[in-house]
């Protein structure tokens, strides 16, 4: 887990939720999506959850819509408004869901372009890939082609040993992130490898440097991503 | 002021460059002992862990990791005065903001007057409206490089619990 990633988890975590209790929309109307903690929870892992689906939902559309209660209903697969409101009010405390105004989207085009541009941001030196499941690398930045070819490489055997381990990995070590990490002496990450899920579709974000997950360019990028694989939820 | 470099110098490391060698640097030296320090601290020496980060990789990695360590802060805070990185002083007074809220509103008078010339008066003027309130980390335009920012630039009040004998 990244510092920054480190740092947003322990706001949530101290943030007291209304588990019980009943809700209402506040009624203003706005455009829902992720934040960038939402959409780094949504893809986090593939298990889903009444917030995860509410996130994947969310971005499963070109452009954000105001939410009605039924719309509610159905993006958080819950059996009634009370239960939604619920999932709703939870994501929100967790400070991964945001409204607008006006509604957004991702940018348009070609993935390749829309993904380095972000990895651009994401990462403190400028130092970034996405790489497919498969080792393919979609975008790179920063990197030169044999750095992003191994990288990709290494980002595919790293998901693959992430999945066939990550419940005794949850348990031996206390955390449930999925993130791994070359380090050095002081435990700072050089690279780190997040693996994104994202429909039946798994992806990894490879990032040099101090990595900047809390970027609103992470919301583009996940995103896109879903709006490409994530199906329709 | 009459101020002095000696004992309010909480930024220095051994072997740090100094940005300017001539007379303005001793001009310098006096204003940031003015603005970008704690009166009283005595000498706070950052020390670099054995890592191949920068500095201001570690500072920013460590502000994230300890958010109310506030030498952290002010180490962070002059490092980009000193090497004239308006981004990332303004990065590192936002963290300043966020990571004390409404308390601490000495030390963030203090470094934001220290850091105010470099990240121009719009930020400076965001800050200022903010200095009895601090910054929640959900409530604010996106800061680049802002360790403690969530990212949220949009309204967080979407659901709520109904009031007690409110409508049903």
């Amino acid at each position: 887990m990244s510092d920054n990633t480190k740092w947003l988890a322990a706001q949530a975590l101290a943030t007291p939720a209304a588990e019980t209790g009943e809700f209402e929309l506040a009624g203003t109307g706005l455009y829902l999506q992720p934040t960038p903690a939402g959409a780094y929870y949504a893809v986090g892992s593939p298990e889903l959850t009444p917030e995860r689906h509410l996130l994947l939902a969310l971005m499963s559309m070109p452009v954000s819509r105001r939410a009605t209660a039924g719309d509610l209903v159905r993006w958080t697969g819950s059996d009634g408004e009370q239960a939604a409101y619920a999932a709703v009010y939870r994501a929100q405390e967790h400070g991964w869901i945001e409204g607008f105004r006006h509604p957004q989207g991702p940018p348009t085009g070609p993935l390749a372009p829309v993904a380095a541009a972000a990895l651009l941001l994401l990462s403190s030196t400028g130092h970034g890939l996405l790489a497919d499941a498969q080792g393919f690398c979609i975008a790179s930045e920063g990197f030169d082609a044999a750095a992003s070819d191994f990288l990709a490489a290494v980002s595919a055997d790293i998901a693959s040993m992430h999945e066939r381990h990550s419940a005794y990995l949850a348990d031996a070590s206390g955390t449930a992130t999925g993130a791994w990490a070359l380090v050095d002496m002081a435990g700072n990450s050089r690279v780190g490898f997040w693996p994104l899920f994202v429909g039946d579709h798994r992806f990894v974000l490879a990032l040099g440097g101090l990595p900047a997950l809390n970027h609103p360019v992470l919301v583009e990028l996940v995103w896109s991503l879903t709006v490409r694989y994530g199906g329709s939820t | 002021m009459e101020a002095s470099t000696g004992s309010r110098d909480i930024v220095r490391r051994a072997g740090a460059a100094r940005v300017t060698t001539d007379d303005s640097a001793e001009r310098r030296e006096h204003w940031r002992a003015e603005h970008l320090a704690i009166p009283g601290t005595g000498h706070i020496h950052f020390t670099a862990l054995p890592s191949e980060d920068d500095l201001t990789s570690q500072l920013a990695r460590r502000v994230a990791g300890d958010p109310a360590d506030a030498r952290l802060h002010v180490a962070r805070v002059n490092r980009h005065v000193l090497h004239d990185e308006p981004e990332l002083a303004h990065a590192a007074i936002v963290d300043v903001f966020y990571a004390f809220g409404p308390e601490a509103v000495g030390l963030r008078t203090r470094l934001l007057n220290g850091v105010r010339r470099q990240i121009g008066s719009t930020n400076a003027a965001r800050l200022d409206a903010a200095l009895a309130t601090g910054l929640r980390p959900a409530s604010n335009a996106w800061c680049p490089g802002s360790m403690l920012s969530r990212g949220v630039t949009g309204e967080t009040d979407i659901v709520r619990v109904r009031a007690l004998g409110g409508p049903r």
